[in-house]
């Protein structure tokens, strides 16, 4: 957290408006991010992301300063949106409308556009399969790029439970890979090639 | 086959740097088992298509939205934290005045009760008489300002402090209580 975001902090503790409007503008994309891609719509998304800032602005005086401000933050939105998870089914997958990705994107044509969207759509039926846990640790650890540490601070677990949960999920991602990926039993007959090599 | 410590290898090999012998054995394992290969081909497709998907950007206004949500919230707690005030001082009061009232009932007959109500009536009463011939008196003896004085005084710290209840009543009605 910069100088500037220390100050706004300060403001919100006071009470004031303008300096959350701040934090909330510094912080939206990976809150939303990550509650776009823990419950896979878009409505839903900004819901959670609303609420996740309220119940950061309601208890930012229990916020430790010692601590990233922004794992904070996405620790109240995982546990929010693995409660949401818990608390209601999944819902069925709307692909017909994408959010905005921060992709720099020159010259869009319909045929890239298509591709995007059924990638995103193979991701989500992906992410559906794990339980909510395992995907809030799969999507900290690829898209907020976390440690094991900052995850497991995030999610209060223990950093070897997240390392099971990461294998695990995984493990699991792979396995339906060729269930949501059409041309993934053909291209399984191409010659095989390691990454590891 | 056991396919140990080579399942953990595969799902880790971008975070974890494999040694160039865990690399060839590796490599040998995956030339005979094609349920790793499998396994290798799969989690390589996931974990690109995840590594190429960026970040998905809020949807525009949302900070407007949050910031317009912020009031609206603020308002609805102050409102449920004022119903929850009067709320409890109503039930605190209406239970204070049933236990007070039921000690009487077990611990008096109906008549004692009725006795002493009327025992401290009257003692109200004359209490007021003594107060009336007190200030009589002092109206007769004490020039006539002090009395004014006095009761200006009096009203004067009425007004004040309802003028304060007020005050505090209009600001647990829009802030809330804390």
């Amino acid at each position: 957290m910069n100088v500037q975001e220390a100050g706004w902090l300060q403001g919100v503790l006071k009470g004031d408006e303008e300096a959350f409007a701040r934090l909330v503008e510094a912080y939206q994309t990976p809150v939303y991010n990550l509650c776009y891609r823990m419950l896979g719509n878009m409505e839903e998304a900004e819901d959670a992301a609303q609420e996740t800032f309220w119940r950061a602005f309601k208890a930012i005086r229990r916020y430790d300063p010692n601590r990233s401000f922004i794992t904070w933050l996405l620790s109240i939105a995982a546990h929010y949106c693995i409660d949401q998870q818990r608390r209601f089914t999944p819902p069925s997958l709307s692909i017909e409308w994408m959010p905005d990705e921060d992709i720099p994107d020159a010259a869009p044509n319909p045929e890239q556009e298509a591709y995007r969207s059924e990638e995103q759509r193979m991701l989500h039926n992906l992410l559906n399969q794990l339980n909510p846990q395992d995907r809030a640790v799969i999507i900290l650890r690829y898209w907020h790029e976390m440690s094991h540490e900052e995850i497991a601070q995030t999610l209060s677990l223990t950093e070897s439970a997240v390392k099971s949960r990461l294998h695990r999920a995984r493990l699991q991602l792979a396995n339906s890979w060729p269930s949501v990926h059409p041309d993934a039993h053909n291209s399984e007959k191409e010659k095989y090639e390691s990454r590891a090599f | 086959m056991n396919h140990e410590p080579f399942e953990t290898w595969i799902l880790s090999q971008r975070e974890e740097n494999l040694t160039p012998q865990q690399q060839t054995d590796l490599q040998e394992h995956l030339e005979d088992c094609p349920v790793c290969q499998r396994l290798d081909t799969s989690w390589a497709n996931v974990e690109n298509l995840m590594i190429c998907s960026p970040m998905v950007s809020a949807p525009l206004g949302f900070t407007q939205r949050a910031q317009d949500g912020l009031v609206k919230r603020r308002q609805r707690e102050h409102q449920l934290q004022t119903r929850r005030f009067f709320l409890f001082t109503f039930v605190f009061l209406a239970v204070t005045s049933l236990a007070l009232t039921a000690g009487m009932i077990l611990f008096l007959s109906p008549l004692e009760i009725l006795v002493n109500a009327m025992h401290i009536f009257a003692r109200c009463a004359l209490f007021l008489q003594q107060v009336e011939n007190v200030l009589r008196i002092a109206v007769t003896i004490l020039p006539p300002i002090i009395p004014l004085a006095l009761i200006t005084a009096i009203f004067g710290t009425f007004t004040i402090l309802s003028f304060i209840w007020s005050l505090a009543m209009m600001r647990i009605s829009v802030k809330g209580v804390l």
